[in-house]
């Protein structure tokens, strides 16, 4: 700044002026008239002179002192500031930093947590569907196959019921005609008293005979005697047989009577059991069927939740991509400390403020860049990351 | 007997999904956390196919490609990318490196296992 003797002129002529001009006029403009104006126009310019070198000294001086104090209070705010970008270096932005890495490590732990959960639902249905398929196809073929066996073995066991009826039936039959033989027997046992009772008349004309024929017939009558004994006690046999066929026979038909009424039981039986097997074997295959249906069921729902999933873990593959960008981002603003403390050695060695090269951190983050759209967000556009995979065979 | 994969990156998230998709396809599963750790796994045993990330702490994909590619055993194991780098630089260098496919994150299970079937070593 300097003070100009054009600027402050007009002060002293002020006065000075009218001086001259009143002196020149009450003096008539006299020669000594016009030289004292004269003089005290050139008293009035020296002086105007003195004044301006005497204020531009003064104020050569306070500028001075004003921009060394000036000087001096910037290099301390400064300092102060370069002191505060330093802290915020060393203390905030290692912060910044933890907390980052912080949010980072509790997503890949909370992402690995979700995955190992997946992957866990998928061993169960894995190990659900297997189960369900080993009851269903076990037992040589699974459970149509066991039905269909089933119904064959009842099948043959209703048959060989069926087939021992027919076998009793006949067997019936065969001791049915047994009362034939028994009634012949009967008659037998008629005639046996009959011949029995014919001997013993002919036996007593023979002991008559005998007696007439006196002491020559007395070993004849002997014999008749004897002869009588045996006619008698065969009619007593024909009778004991008689009564045993009777017994025999009325045993026989009993027998024969009741094996009847059981054989009707028993078809009657049998007869319910084939409709109750037919029952069972018809709630059985529902049973089946069913079961079958579920168990479908069961494998194609497993199948979309098992896809489900897959599309999920394609999903949860986000977190790495994050993790990354975080990492970068983490490591760039671990590395802004190291400009600032060099800014303010720079200041403290040469008094020069020189900027931060945001150019060279900016480069630095740049060259970790792994993903495309962390590319695309370095120059400002927005690119979601991809969805579908790329695969590349060398 | 199952075939045995191993599967290397630095994400244990990534490395949960690319086992439970292999899991349920019936592969064995060994895991590496970087190159250096995977390294420290091909000892040897018998690994039918390498599944691995590109971008890692300690070594990273393609130089452990490389590196894995002189252990007389494992010259020949079959080698997939699996990474969120879809530059051609970067691709080209798998290639050179000695990978045999080159896929990009996210995946699809059926894709990658369609891949793995196709490059299993039998």
């Amino acid at each position: 700044m300097s003070t100009k003797l054009k600027d402050y002129w007009i002060y002293p002529a002020i006065p000075a002026v009218p001086g001259v001009i009143g002196l020149a006029v009450l003096g008539d403009f006299t020669l000594q008239a016009v030289v004292a104006a004269v003089v005290v126009l050139l008293a009035g310019i020296a002086g105007s002179v003195l004044l301006v070198k005497k204020h531009t000294a003064d104020t050569e001086s306070a500028i001075k002192i004003t921009l060394a104090e000036a000087e001096a209070a910037f290099k301390e705010e400064a300092a102060v500031y370069l002191r505060s970008l330093k802290t915020l270096g060393s203390d905030v932005m290692p912060v910044w930093v933890r907390h980052v890495e912080t949010g980072r490590s509790q997503m890949e732990a909370a992402i690995i947590d979700l995955m190992v959960r997946f992957s866990g639902i998928v061993e169960k249905l894995d190990a659900a569907l297997k189960a369900s398929e080993a009851a269903s196809v076990g037992m040589d073929g699974g459970l149509a196959s066991v039905f269909v066996s089933g119904e064959k073995e009842l099948g043959a066991v209703v048959s060989s019921l069926r087939e021992a009826m027919q076998h009793k039936k006949a067997m019936l039959e065969e001791i049915h005609g047994l009362l034939h033989f028994i009634a012949e027997l009967e008659k037998m046992a008629i005639d046996v008293a009959g011949i029995a009772d014919q001997t013993n008349l002919l036996a007593l004309n023979a002991a008559i005979e005998a007696a007439r024929a006196g002491e020559a017939g007395r070993g004849f009558a002997v014999v008749a005697d004897e002869v009588r004994k045996l006619s008698t006690l065969s009619k007593e046999i024909g009778n004991q047989i008689s009564k045993k066929v009777m017994v025999v026979s009325a045993a026989i038909s009993g027998a024969v009577k009741t094996a009847e009424q059981t054989s009707a039981g028993e078809a009657k039986a049998l007869d319910a059991s084939e409709t109750s097997i037919s029952n069972v074997l018809g709630n059985f295959r529902q049973i089946t069927d069913g079961l079958s249906r579920s168990s479908g069921i069961l494998r194609k729902e497993s199948d979309d939740i098992k896809n489900e999933i897959a599309l999920a873990l394609v999903q949860l593959q986000f977190q790495d991509r994050v993790s990354q960008i975080l990492s970068h981002v983490r490591d760039n603003i671990g590395s802004l400390p190291d400009y600032l403390e060099k800014s303010q050695a720079e200041f403290s060695r040469s008094g020069k403020l020189e900027p931060v090269a945001s150019g060279n951190l900016l480069n630095e983050i740049a060259g970790t860049y792994a993903t495309a759209e962390e590319h695309s967000s370095h120059s400002g556009k927005i690119q979601t990351a991809p969805i579908a995979s790329e695969i590349s065979f060398f | 007997m199952a075939k045995t994969i191993l599967v290397v990156d630095d994400s244990a998230s990534l490395r949960a999904v690319v086992g439970i998709a292999l899991k349920g396809a019936g592969y064995d599963v060994l895991e590496a956390c970087d190159g250096k750790d995977a390294l420290s796994k091909l000892n040897g045993q018998k690994i039918h196919l390498i599944i691995s990330d590109v971008n890692m702490p300690n070594m990273d994909g393609i130089t452990f490609v490389t590196e894995a590619k002189k252990l007389p055993d494992y010259k020949f194991t079959p080698i997939i990318m699996l990474t969120t780098e879809s530059g051609e630089g970067k691709k080209s260098a798998g290639q050179a490196a000695g990978a045999k496919a080159w896929v990009v994150k996210p995946f699809q299970p059926p894709q990658m296992l369609a891949a793995v079937s196709k490059l299993i070593m039998p």
